[in-house]
């Protein structure tokens, strides 16, 4: 997952390629940045996109951080929710983009599946009033929305407890099923759970994902508790 | 970059392929002069003439999904009685009656609840089928009551009463005033349909030598106004819009063709009737969006910047939404705005579509002006008229396979 300033090197190369009007504007051993103009022509849901956006990328060397866009031309409205006030776009949870790139990450195919798709779904929120493939909650609720998914739950409390039992345990497919269901795990959400648990880069990633929200949890109850015996 | 004016001249020619076909026309002409002379055969004492779309003169073919679809053309049986001289569903019975008589009529009938309709066979493979709403002159007493509240009443004269449907085989009377609303429609069409009509008619004349003898052969019905030309734009952008929409309720939410009609001449009789097709369909569409500010400012506020703009409102009170239906008193086109707010606030986002793709994009680089009209009119639709003009060389659109969700921290 982490970029190395040689495979970073090399998929920039390509990327430029494919973006003629994008070039190198800073070079550093930490970060790498791109500037300039991307023509996106992409269609779905009878709807074509066909326009230019300005725009910057920001490519973290030797880090666990994602590459970041920000809006240079001021395309997307203030009002768009899904855009931070310093520009950056907000694409998808980090969550759903570590685990695209699990085996490897690559600038053009994230170019291709997150960042052109992130324009195409502002045009059309502007044209039709809605999001053609949904949108996330924000915050802790929108990174466990990417696990309701993998897990195929559709309960938030149950998602985040499998969540804990992901990065807390080993599999075992015949306990019970910590979603409360009563079934053995391997009959109930066993067959998402085990490629995720099975796998060290992708628990870790899990584990980095139920920390703060654990802690903000504990957090949260004991303040509460405090106030409790204030209120006494 | 090919000009402004090519552009402009090629959406009307994709448009008035969808328009009905002066043979077609000929066709409607000669079938529903036939059945109301059969009616008459039969002993019905009737008028039969057209309303809607094909009363107006801005007939679209229907649904934007099927190139095959039938074009559905809608008339009024109106008995030379009024109401009180006959029960709804004795009106309906004695129609039904006459047209299940008949064999060659019987056959393509179905019966519906409020109209009876004729299916015709394909004629050069477009199917048309004829919608009759029988009527009665509306009574006397009725019409004054309407007159009194009408600032039109000057259209009240032909308030006609048709059957209504209220289940169970039982109809109540409602009154309708298709007539008063022609009336004042063609008011306000009739200088823009005066403007340059000399030469519009032997333009029709030059395309349709083998229809016609003569430019004095081809029937008023089918000359096409600037006016006319911006209701049929913002139909067939309108039938292409909400079915890209996805929904199931689409039906429900998009503005009924009164709505368009009406705003769209409503805000004509204040523009140049000499104005071209996109000069009025530019004056249209900023009205519209000077009433999409109904939205975020209160009654008061919009008066004071907006001046007298009357044709979309709000009450102050309860700010419901009101679009008068000007030859009817009681019926407020916008009354569904009322029981469902994302029907106004999904008129004024494709009101803002309109704009973007039939203004904003004529003045973008050639393939990118293609993008904009495959959006506004359907691929289908424009590369039946156009083929590959405007597109460049590049591969078409990249379809998306993913679907990642926006998020935010």
């Amino acid at each position: 997952m982490i970029m190395t300033l040689t495979t970073a090197t090399e998929q920039i190369s390509a990327l430029l390629k494919a973006y003629p009007d994008l070039t190198v504007e800073k070079s550093d051993p930490d970060e790498v940045r791109l500037l300039g103009n991307i023509h996106i022509f992409r269609t779905a849901l009878g709807f074509t996109l066909d326009s230019y956006y300005d725009i910057e990328i920001r490519i973290p060397i030797d880090s666990p951080k994602l590459p970041t866009v920000i809006d240079m031309g001021n395309a997307i409205e203030q009002s768009y929710p899904h855009r931070y006030t310093n520009g950056e776009l907000c694409l998808e949870t980090d969550t759903a983009v570590k685990l695209r790139f699990i085996n490897g990450f690559n600038l053009l195919q994230w170019m291709d599946e997150y960042v052109e798709p992130y324009y195409f779904t502002y045009e059309y929120f502007m044209r039709f009033g809605s999001y053609p493939f949904g949108e996330r909650p924000h915050g802790s609720e929108g990174v466990i929305s990417t696990y309701q998914e993998l897990f195929h739950e559709e309960d938030l409390g149950k998602t985040f407890i499998l969540m804990m039992y992901c990065a807390d345990e080993s599999y075992r497919g015949h306990i019970h099923c910590p979603c409360g269901s009563g079934k053995k795990l391997r009959h109930c959400h066993g067959q998402y759970l085990f490629p995720l648990m099975t796998n060290p880069a992708i628990k870790e990633i899990i584990r980095s994902d139920v920390e703060p929200i654990r802690k903000a949890i504990i957090e949260n109850a004991s303040r509460n508790n405090r106030q409790e015996t204030e209120f006494r | 970059m090919i000009s402004t004016s090519e552009r402009q001249t090629d959406i009307i020619k994709l448009i008035s392929q969808l328009d009905i076909s002066p043979t077609m026309y000929k066709n409607a002409d000669d079938k529903y002069h036939a059945l109301a002379a059969f009616l008459e055969d039969c002993g019905i004492d009737a008028d039969m003439y057209p309303h809607g779309s094909f009363a107006f003169g801005t007939v679209v073919r229907p649904s934007a999904k099927d190139p095959d679809a039938a074009y559905d053309l809608d008339f009024i049986c109106q008995l030379r009685m009024n109401r009180d001289q006959i029960s709804p569903s004795e009106l309906r019975k004695k129609i039904e009656d006459a047209l299940e008589s008949s064999d060659r009529y019987s056959s393509k009938l179905t019966v519906y609840e409020e109209c009876f309709t004729i299916e015709y066979a394909d004629i050069n493979g477009i199917k048309f089928t004829i919608d009759i709403v029988p009527a009665t002159d509306e009574s006397l007493q009725r019409k004054q009551e309407l007159m009194r509240k009408s600032n039109r009443p000057d259209l009240l004269y032909t308030a006609i009463a048709i059957p209504r449907h209220n289940g169970e085989r039982n109809y109540s009377w409602l009154t309708n005033n298709p007539n008063g609303f022609r009336q004042w429609f063609d008011d306000i069409n009739k200088p823009f349909l005066s403007f340059n009509r000399e030469y519009r008619r032997q333009e029709i004349f030059k395309s349709n030598r083998m229809v016609f003898d003569s430019v004095d052969d081809i029937p008023v019905g089918l000359e096409r106004s600037s006016m006319q030309r911006v209701i049929q734009i913002l139909k067939y952008h309108r039938d292409v819009y909400y079915l890209n929409l996805r929904r199931e309720d689409s039906d429900d939410l998009k503005p009924i063709s009164a709505i368009i009609n009406t705003l769209v001449a409503a805000i004509s009789k204040s523009a140049n009737p000499q104005s071209g097709i996109f000069e009025l369909l530019t004056y249209v569409l900023g009205e519209l969006n000077i009433y999409a500010q109904h939205q975020t400012l209160g009654t008061e506020d919009f008066a004071r910047r907006y001046g007298s703009r009357s044709i979309i409102s709000r009450s102050s009170n309860d700010r419901k939404w009101v679009i008068q239906n000007p030859a009817d008193p009681e019926d407020n086109l916008a009354d569904k705005w009322n029981k469902d707010s994302e029907i106004p606030k999904l008129f004024f986002t494709w009101i803002a579509a309109c704009t973007k793709d039939l203004v904003n994009s004529l003045s973008l680089p050639d393939p990118q002006f293609r993008s904009a009209m495959d959006n506004a009119f359907g691929q289908t639709a424009v590369q039946k008229s156009w083929g590959e003009k405007y597109r460049s060389a590049i591969p078409a659109a990249k379809p998306i396979v993913t679907q990642p969700k926006p998020y935010r921290r």
